[in-house]
């Protein structure tokens, strides 16, 4: 034997970064448990448990099925139209805007969140964007983390401040976070693809962004819209909160009853955008599988 | 023999294209969004300003003075950053738990038994898990917030819950598509030689989707900082709650400096999560 | 007679195979005696992965009877089974090793048969001095020692087929399968491959039944080759036979 077990275990490889980074996360959600916010003899106190009682015995029922004049069925039935049923079809409207419009600037960024869509590729093309180019790609990829790293909501407290139109902030705040994301990954498909056809249409003397658009989008599409997809289920579930803010959706009325403290019709927005949510999940899923044959 | 037909002019991609566009069309007229509902005016406008001009000069001190005996302003931000990574940290630890085990519940890899089909029992176990996942995923964290704000008051562990419950369900979800796609060929060959199927998921398949499974984590926990940053708006002590009160009170350069506090932090966790994959495969 | 005849390791009798609506293995009848050495000739196709399959109780057969260690895989289960199972060590075409763990992991795991889920785990994740030392010595048996560390996706191809002999020794066979060991080695590792698994069955007295392509490393390293053909043992006897019949097993359909 050449060396003893005992040495090759000294000189093992060890992934450091990743056991430092395990061991970190771990201690951290212990503290967090243990000696941070989480106080638990208040939230098993008498008093919460009161309030919980109270809460499912009483206020979620709503009085009319509390005094047995109607079923629960018959009175969610009744409120599923009219006001509540015109809040899901804004709340829909909002995400599939906004999904369509972070997908539009998404692509646009992606010519230069990518490393290669609008790079040279030809000598000829090198002397003319030398330089020029790297910096407008970083600055591109510095602009998509920005705008991923903002919340929605925060995004859209911000814009509600001085836009005119409520259902715009909320529109352009998932936009933004969403066309963030969407830049980078639809950037990283162009990177990934098989840059040999754009070469070729750059050689044949194409301009960069006509060799980009015509040689790799339709290869890059059934991947972009993957991505699209998947934003858009989360585009649904957040624009149901976003309404808080005053644009008149399932989350605008779900505060307002909060506040009239009419947590029955609280309960049945909820329920409903809950239903929303997976019912785009569903759509989502089957549009992809059609497209895929 | 029929004859040959035409192909479509446009496939079914080109199709969906045009669907997105119509649907964006027609929900921005469902909307009523008009471009001067983009244009601020009078008062927006100065607010508008005001913000733009605030954003470019973030404040490192209070913009006026304190009572006495608070602490310095920039200690205030990192306190508040790091409510908001406590409220975070705690949500995904537990969305991390209970993420894993229904996702290992929800996939096909876990009942697969020689010979591939799983047994009927465990499909209506496997089908009831996934039920369940859609059923917690469906629910936005800061309406599960609302929610027990309503049943229990204003507790910091409610908070946690709200934005755990979510979590756990989308943690789930991925994780199941993760184990399902990582190859089998190990897994079965331990089958082969005597293993159960426990310890052969747990050595020949969870191993190869750990990576993934790790940076996915890592993307969550920082969609889980934002979250904590928001419920600040419903009364958690987090960054949220400060980008609020500044915001309340006219004191645009303090707000920016949360705002950006809490980019900065988000875009570390990000970093981090990238060097954790390079560094994992 | 005094001797008791010892009884075969393996036996097919008129074991059939059919999968998807096709017979992959049409009546075989092979019996392997102890510490005997076969290798398993034929085109691709031909079942020789169904037979060893078959043989490692991973198929059950359609019909026909199987008796491997002396037991029919497919009449047993739970325990019983898993049990027969880890007494066979099959090593598998594509080795089958876990890419993210290290050599010693994936040879550690080659026990998971024959312990319960905790020990087993452990022995994977923090293996004893002692299992250490026994993994090492056998990585250093077939020629990899050094790498007892080291990640398996970072090794060689020929040395990931080495980590996937050694968890088939460390599972204590009764009985050592290889399907195609060589198919992905360059001609003159494939030699030494070889080697190593005829000194192996040697020096353990270990019944052997190898998969090959290749006629010349068969029948040079093999006292015993049975050749397959469309499920169907075509001949079954001393290398020399093989390399004259070889022809009927390549021979296209419908030729001359």
């Amino acid at each position: 034997m050449s060396a003893t077990w005992q040495e090759l275990r000294r000189a093992r490889p060890r992934a450091r970064f990743a056991r430092w980074t395990g061991a970190f996360a771990a201690l951290l959600a212990l503290y967090a448990w243990t000696l941070g916010p989480m106080d638990f003899g208040d939230l098993f106190s008498e008093r919460r448990l009161t309030n919980l009682e109270r809460f499912l015995q009483v206020e979620i029922v709503p009085p009319e099925v509390r005094r047995g004049e109607t079923t629960w069925a018959a009175w969610a039935a009744e409120r599923i139209g009219g006001r509540n049923g015109l809040a899901l079809a804004r709340t829909l409207g909002a995400a599939v805007l906004a999904a369509a419009l972070a997908a539009a600037a998404g692509a646009g960024l992606s010519l230069w969140t990518s490393r290669t869509a609008l790079a040279a590729r030809t000598p000829f093309e090198r002397a003319e964007v030398e330089g020029r180019r790297g910096l407008a790609g970083s600055a591109a990829r510095l602009l998509c983390v920005f705008m991923r790293a903002l919340p929605e909501y925060l995004v859209a407290f911000l814009l509600g401040a001085f836009l005119p139109d409520p259902a715009w902030a909320a529109v352009l705040a998932l936009s933004i976070h969403n066309a963030g994301i969407l830049g980078r990954l639809f950037g990283e498909t162009l990177e990934n693809l098989d840059q040999r056809p754009a070469r070729a249409w750059s050689a044949a003397g194409a301009p960069r962004l006509t060799a980009a658009l015509g040689a790799q989008g339709p290869a890059a599409l059934p991947r972009w819209l993957t991505f699209f997809f998947v934003r858009f289920e989360t585009c649904v579930r957040e624009s149901t909160v976003l309404g808080a803010l005053g644009f008149v959706s399932l989350g605008h009325w779900i505060v307002q009853e909060r506040a009239a403290g009419r947590y029955d019709e609280v309960l049945l927005l909820v329920a409903m955008g809950g239903a929303l949510v997976v019912a785009a999940d569903l759509a989502s899923w089957a549009i992809r599988r059609w497209i895929r044959g | 023999m029929s004859a040959p037909q035409a192909p479509p002019r446009l496939g079914r991609r080109g199709r969906t294209l045009l669907g997105i566009a119509a649907a964006a069309l027609l929900a921005a007229i469902l909307l009523g969004l008009g471009p001067t509902g983009l244009v601020p005016r009078g008062a927006g406008l100065e607010l508008m300003r005001e913000l733009g001009g605030a954003a470019l000069d973030p404040a490192l001190d209070y913009e006026i003075t304190p009572p006495p005996g608070a602490e310095p302003f920039l200690a205030r931000v990192a306190s508040n950053l790091w409510s908001t990574v406590l409220y975070a940290a705690a949500a995904m630890a537990l969305a991390l738990l209970l993420g894993a085990l229904l996702g290992l519940a929800a996939a096909d890899v876990t009942w697969e038994r020689h010979g591939g089909v799983a047994p009927p029992l465990a499909r209506g176990v496997q089908w009831a898990v996934r039920v369940w996942i859609a059923l917690l995923r469906s629910v936005h964290e800061l309406l599960w917030a609302i929610l027990f704000l309503a049943a229990l008051g204003l507790n910091p562990a409610a908070g946690v819950f709200a934005i755990a419950i979510p979590f756990a369900g989308t943690i789930a979800k991925v994780f199941s598509e993760l184990l399902d796609e990582a190859p089998r060929d190990a897994g079965r060959a331990l089958v082969a030689l005597g293993a159960g199927a426990g310890p052969a998921l747990l050595v020949g398949v969870v191993p190869r989707a750990l990576p993934d499974l790790a940076s996915y984590a890592f993307y969550r926990f920082e969609c889980a900082l934002r979250s904590a940053a928001v419920l600040g708006f419903f009364g958690a002590p987090t960054i949220g709650q400060s980008v609020a009160l500044s915001f309340e009170n006219a004191q645009f350069h303090e707000m920016w400096s949360y705002v950006y506090s809490l980019v900065g932090l988000v875009i570390v966790v990000e970093a981090l999560g990238a060097r954790l994959r390079r560094s994992m495969s | 007679m005094a001797d008791q005849p010892t009884p075969p390791s393996v036996s097919l009798e008129g074991a059939r195979v059919v999968l998807g609506g096709r017979a992959v293995l049409d009546g075989v009848d092979l019996e392997v005696g102890p510490s005997e050495r076969v290798a398993l000739i034929g085109p691709s196709g031909a079942g020789k992965t169904t037979l060893l399959r078959l043989v490692a109780g991973i198929l059950p057969p359609t019909s026909g009877a199987v008796s491997v260690l002396g037991a029919d895989p497919a009449s047993l289960s739970g325990a019983a089974k898993r049990a027969h199972q880890s007494r066979v060590g099959l090593v598998h075409q594509d080795l089958a090793l876990v890419p993210g763990l290290r050599a010693i992991q994936n040879v550690a795991a080659g026990r998971l048969g024959r312990c319960g889920l905790f020990r087993g785990l452990r022995d994977v994740l923090w293996p004893s001095a002692s299992t250490t030392e026994r993994i090492h010595a056998l990585l250093d048996r077939v020629g990899v020692g050094d790498h007892l560390y080291q990640r398996v996706d970072r090794l060689s191809g020929g040395e990931q087929q080495r980590v996937a002999v050694a968890r088939a020794l460390h599972q204590e066979p009764g009985l050592l399968l290889a399907d195609e060991p060589v198919s992905s080695v360059d001609p003159g590792r494939a030699r030494a491959l070889v080697e190593l698994f005829v000194e192996l069955s040697e020096e353990r007295r270990l019944p052997l039944v190898v998969s090959l392509h290749d006629l010349d490393l068969a029948a040079g390293y093999f006292p015993r080759v049975v050749g397959l053909r469309d499920g169907r043992v075509i001949f079954d006897g001393a290398p020399e036979e093989a390399r004259e019949r070889a022809a009927e097993l390549f021979r296209t359909e419908g030729g001359p």
